[in-house]
């Protein structure tokens, strides 16, 4: 196995020097293997969507390394993320994920067109991943015209439509009823064993928590246990 | 893609796309119908003068136009005239002597302006035959007289009555004559209808004493809006030691002047139309901006370059825009066409007031293409400046702050 993701004494400090200075990543280092299911857990302030967006390529660390496959994005300039995060990373966020103005067929074509992937291979592969995540009959529609797990469900064939190294998920649960709850983890879960894409979820829900392979739990900043199932 | 993007988004919210459109309409249709209105107008005033009386071109003794009297009257040349018909761009010469008089009928007198021409060569300048009000045009060998009309009415005279032109003639002789009336001339200018008097050239000659001398020679020319284009072929020709050859704008200038007064004072209004219009433009991008701050966050998170975003809103805010002066041109041009077409002849003081400035009192519009690209191309250069708001903001967005908010 080898690591996808690799973070090093990871420190990101608030009014750093000052009175009300917050820690919120205080020397966090992990590794997460090709593959892995897993789930970062912790209250509320702990650091577990810090530790996602510094890993993610979306906010810089105070000190430390966050490395991804052999870069260290932790070195790379805003625009370089950019497109390391087009090419490597795929994202799922809470709610409201999608391009509002385009059917779920163009919001997975979406990331292909950045990539300049051509037009027949952009049209298979998102045929292929909305078949995937159960919507092949909703190619169609528009974000409003779908329920929160379908919109959740196209963000998931978005996210592996660049056939990034690993998939992060801020909480993709919490807007979601149970059944909607249910039907995403079960969708993630097959990729996850099928495909062998790797996911790393933020997550308050037990339920995401339960299906988890390994659950990391923060506190203060801090790696508190790692317990892998 | 990205168009595909921005297009749908401006339909994001119809209403309010709807709303900035309609402030942008309003904005050109308005705009576009002032300065086409003064356009038209002062236009229309200066094509009658030029068209109907003035030429496009005039060539005269050196200093004429400066001391506009017979002592500067010149032998006709029938060689400059075959110099000035062989230039360029050159459609018609046409010789006059002109001077001033009192003409006199029964208890009334008045000042007018004594032009004598070559009917024949009129035809192509002033076409005393199309400008007839009353009665018959004038022969080149003919002993009558034709007045304009509002001259003849002042003097209480009709066709069939004499007139008496009491003036001054060549080097200082007396000139006075007894002329019938043959017909009144209504032409498009107010001041000339209150002025003029037209006598065959032979007959204006012999009453000012002057057998074979002109004031001057009117050219028409094919580009009537650059007759410098043809004075360039001209100038080159005649010795201009002994003739000043002058363009219609030397002719005009307190026309030339009024004109270009009037269009600056109407810039203030549509200043205040733009001005309404750009806030429109602005509020609307501003507002699109704030409430798409989480997607603006999410399509940099997932890898779209800035360029990208910023294409895509500069794109939407030019697409609004563009939109906006395409509906206010399609809406303004064919009323203004059909204004155009059908002058719409202004009542009470009015009238008075345009024939005292020497205007035909017609609201007349312009439909010059210039005008509809002018203001097309000044709201989209607003809008362009406007399209630096979300470029400013889209390059120093933070995708995680984006979210948050």
């Amino acid at each position: 196995m080898s690591a996808v993701i690799k973070t090093n004494n990871l420190q990101k400090y608030y009014n750093p020097g000052e009175s009300l200075e917050v820690r919120a990543l205080d020397g966090v280092t992990l590794e997460i293997e090709r593959g892995e299911f897993t789930a970062i857990v912790g209250p509320s302030g702990s650091g577990k969507t810090t530790l996602l967006n510094i890993i993610g390529g979306l906010d810089h660390e105070t000190a430390g390394t966050a490395t991804i496959g052999d870069t260290t994005i932790t070195a790379l300039s805003d625009n370089e993320l950019i497109d390391f995060r087009l090419n490597n990373i795929g994202f799922v966020f809470q709610a409201y994920n999608l391009i509002p103005v385009l059917t779920a067929q163009e919001n997975v074509e979406f990331i292909m067109l950045l990539q300049n992937k051509s037009k027949e291979e952009r049209q298979r592969r998102t045929a292929e991943l909305l078949k995937e995540v159960g919507l092949g009959d909703k190619m169609n529609s528009r974000p409003m015209e779908m329920s929160g797990g379908q919109q959740q469900r196209v963000a998931v064939a978005r996210a592996l439509a660049s056939k990034p190294q690993f998939v992060l998920a801020d909480e993709p649960t919490a807007n979601l009823d149970s059944q909607s709850t249910s039907d995403l983890l079960d969708i993630m879960a097959e990729l996850n064993q099928k495909e062998n894409v790797t996911f790393l979820f933020s997550t308050h829900d037990q339920r995401v928590i339960d299906r988890a392979r390994r659950v990391i739990t923060l506190e203060d900043g801090k790696i508190i246990s790692d317990e892998k199932r | 893609m990205i168009f595909k993007l921005a297009w749908r988004n401006i339909w994001r919210n119809k209403r309010r796309t709807a709303i900035t459109l309609t402030s942008i309409m309003m904005a050109v249709f308005l705009s576009n119908f002032l300065i086409s209105l003064n356009d038209g107008i002062f236009g229309n005033m200066l094509d009658n003068m030029t068209r109907s009386f003035l030429g496009h071109v005039q060539v005269h003794q050196n200093g004429y136009w400066d001391d506009q009297t017979l002592d500067n009257a010149f032998e006709a040349d029938d060689a400059l005239v075959e110099t000035m018909k062989s230039a360029d761009h050159v459609v018609a010469v046409t010789p006059r002597i002109q001077s001033f008089g009192l003409a006199s009928f029964e208890n009334q007198t008045r000042a007018s302006q004594v032009v004598g021409v070559d009917p024949e060569k009129e035809k192509q300048l002033m076409d005393l035959e199309r400008h007839l009000h009353e009665g018959r045009s004038i022969t080149k060998d003919d002993k009558g007289i034709l007045v304009g009309h509002k001259l003849a009415s002042f003097l209480k005279a009709e066709v069939g009555d004499t007139l008496v032109i009491i003036g001054q003639g060549y080097h200082g002789i007396s000139a006075a004559g007894k002329y019938e009336i043959v017909g009144l001339l209504k032409l498009p200018s107010p001041d000339l209808n209150r002025n003029l008097i037209v006598l065959p050239l032979g007959l204006a000659q012999y009453l000012f004493s002057a057998e074979n001398m002109l004031t001057g020679y009117t050219l028409v020319v094919d580009d009537t809006d650059r007759p410098e284009k043809a004075t360039a072929s001209i100038i080159p020709k005649v010795d201009t030691a002994l003739y000043e050859v002058m363009i219609w704008p030397e002719l005009l200038p307190e026309m030339v002047q009024l004109r270009t007064t009037k269009v600056a004072g109407s810039f203030i209004y549509i200043g205040i139309l733009y001005l309404i219009a750009g806030f429109g433009i602005f509020a609307t991008i501003l507002m699109m901006m704030a409430e798409r701050s989480y997607e603006f966050g999410i399509m940099l998170s997932v890898g779209m370059a800035r360029g990208k975003l910023i294409a895509m809103m500069v794109l939407e805010t030019l697409l609004i825009t563009v939109l906006g002066i395409l509906a206010g041109t399609a809406v303004s041009y064919p009323i203004l066409y059909y204004m155009k077409v059908n002058p719409v002849p202004l009542t009470g003081n009015a009238i008075e007031s345009y024939e005292t400035m020497g205007i035909e009192p017609l609201m007349m519009t312009s439909t010059d293409m210039s005008i509809f690209i002018d203001n097309g191309m000044f709201l989209f250069v607003i809008s362009c400046v406007i399209a630096l708001y979300p470029v400013l903001k889209i390059w120093k967005m933070n995708p995680v702050e984006s979210m948050h908010k």
